[in-house]
């Protein structure tokens, strides 16, 4: 093939990529299910993209003996899909499941640590970036309310909408 | 090309006239002088190629708030496609600044990774998510191949090792989930794997003579992480089993599996280019020491030892490697495996010494002969590379 028509198809490929990533986290927000999650900061850095949060939120530590599940035993690394019940709009956890459930809001996560009946996973919204610098205002509304509006889709993916104090929006000044 | 020593001897011999080997002086020294201008254009635009690259990402890791998330999304998607197109276009269709649109593709493979990171950052995709990485590796993949890049190729194996770090021991998002995968004991060996497994890559490609220079970016790429790797396992913290590591330092599922299928990688690889790849540049040895470096991997492995047989196996067979990086270079005549060697040799001798004589010797005297080592050392070192680059040459 000639390089010019494989320059070409480098150059679709490429964008292919960036779009098709924009357009998959897009519809997450466009058509996901919004709802809040209690959440505690802690600031580190990443490597590439600068400064962030690290979020954990209630329902990244799950004790299954007090959920619905459809297998015995988890083991770490394996995903699973944590179904939710909104109540005032914050989601609270009703079960931990291997099997995609058929109907309601759930979000799919992956376990990092199995300690007894205790599950801790992460949903790929535990980081919040921010501007330089900036870290440790919200590492200063500790004691506050804090809690992360996320959007929901039908698979389970999860995206990050806003950062809420008090019940308020948080902007950077 | 002829060096003026070889025509020299020609004329002296009668071969050629006097007017022959004036021309042949002149036309000598043009290339070298060519050579070394366009070895020069290749340095400095690469390098502002990788500044502008840093550039573009720490723009981004500063996530400034002024300008409108879409507006730096087009900003950075333009410049990954202007830098493409401009540096398809110097290289290839107007063919006016070959050097420059290299380096530029190269520019677009950087930015296309800063916009992935961008995007990431917008929409508050993990840190450190190893998906991101693979993201961008497989959008420079075809760039090695339909450019024949040697910077991408090093990008690409760079972008590899740190992939299979992110993917393998980054096992929670915190500072301590970095300590957790650098101390973890089976980090030097998964990279010693995956760096036989890239080497035997690199040796693969030399079934072609096209990826002639694609090859050796791989082989050197595996071989600088194999040897830092072993490097690593001389060290009883690596390579001495403790019954008190904690389960964050045990291999997780996922290493498993990595491990398993790096491992079969190799092995099959390794089998090709020692039986069926004829290719002059690859050396008789290195099958068989591949394979072993597999075996040995294999076995520490699955049969730790709470003594320090491991800590003596691995010193050994990193002298062992390093002694045969030394040859090769040797006998190849190639100055980059010599330098690599000589810098394994100088780095293992200064470690040990500290290792064996810090408890031993008087502190004052330990500090003098290490220095006096060092002094001598480094005059041998230099004289022999020196000696080594000038035989070549010769």
């Amino acid at each position: 093939m000639e390089k010019k028509k494989l320059f070409l198809i480098i150059g679709i490929f490429w964008a292919v990529i960036i779009f098709g990533f924009i357009a998959f986290k897009e519809f997450t927000l466009k058509t996901g299910e919004e709802v809040l999650l209690k959440t505690r900061p802690v600031d580190p850095r990443d490597l590439f993209r600068g400064d962030y949060v690290i979020l954990t939120y209630e329902i990244s530590s799950l004790d299954t003996s007090a959920l619905q599940t459809d297998v015995t035993e988890f083991k770490q690394e394996d995903k699973v899909y944590v179904s939710l019940n909104k109540v005032d709009n914050y989601g609270i956890a009703l079960g931990v499941y291997v099997n995609k459930p058929k109907e309601g809001l759930f979000l799919k996560g992956t376990i990092k640590n199995v300690q007894g009946s205790r599950l801790n996973l992460e949903y790929g919204i535990e980081s919040y970036f921010v501007p330089e610098g900036k870290g440790r205002e919200i590492e200063r509304q500790r004691g506050r309310n804090l809690d992360v509006k996320v959007a929901v889709d039908k698979l389970g993916n999860a995206v990050i909408k806003d950062l809420l104090i008090d019940g308020k929006v948080f902007r950077f000044e | 090309m002829v060096d003026e020593k070889q025509i020299k001897q020609w004329l002296k011999e009668g071969t050629i006239t006097q007017a022959q080997a004036k021309k042949m002086m002149a036309d000598s020294s043009s290339y070298k002088k060519e050579q070394s201008s366009n070895k020069l254009i290749v340095a400095i635009s690469t390098i502002g190629a990788i500044l502008l690259g840093i550039g573009a990402i720490l723009f981004i890791a500063s996530n400034w708030r002024t300008i409108p998330n879409i507006v730096k999304t087009l900003l950075l998607v333009g410049s990954t496609f202007g830098a493409y197109y401009v540096g398809y276009l110097f290289r290839y269709q107007k063919q006016n600044l070959p050097k420059v649109g290299a380096s530029l593709i190269f520019l677009g493979a950087l930015l296309f990774g800063a916009t992935i990171f961008l995007i990431a950052q917008i929409y508050n995709i993990n840190a450190n998510s190893h998906t991101l990485m693979l993201i961008w590796m497989i959008g420079i993949l075809p760039l090695v191949y339909v450019f024949m890049s040697m910077p991408i190729a090093g990008l690409l194996s760079l972008l590899f090792f740190i992939w299979v770090y992110l993917f393998f021991f980054l096992t929670r998002q915190s500072f301590w989930g970095w300590l957790e995968g650098f101390s973890s004991r089976y980090f030097p060996v998964l990279y010693v794997v995956a760096g036989v497994m890239l080497f035997g890559i690199g040796g693969l490609h030399y079934l072609s003579e096209k990826l002639h220079n694609i090859a050796r970016i791989y082989r050197i790429a595996g071989l600088k992480v194999i040897l830092f790797s072993l490097f690593l396992l001389t060290f009883n913290f690596f390579s001495q089993y403790r019954d008190y590591y904690g389960s964050q330092t045990d291999a997780t599922g996922k290493f498993v599996v990595g491990f398993v299928i790096f491992s079969v990688l190799a092995i099959i690889i390794g089998v090709i280019n020692w039986f069926f790849n004829k290719s002059e540049q690859i050396s008789k040895i290195e099958g068989p020491v591949s394979l072993g470096l597999m075996a040995l991997m294999l076995v520490f492995y699955y049969y730790p030892s709470s003594t320090t047989i491991y800590v003596i196996i691995f010193n050994l067979v990193l002298a062992g490697v390093i002694f045969l990086l030394l040859y090769a270079g040797y006998e190849r005549e190639d100055m980059k495996l010599v330098n690599m060697g000589m810098f394994w040799v100088a780095t293992f001798i200064v470690v040990r010494y500290f290792d064996f004589f810090w408890g031993l010797l008087d502190r004052s005297i330990f500090f003098m002969v290490g220095g006096l080592i060092l002094v001598l050392g480094g005059i041998a070192l230099e004289r022999k590379r020196r000696q080594i680059k000038a035989q070549f040459k010769a």
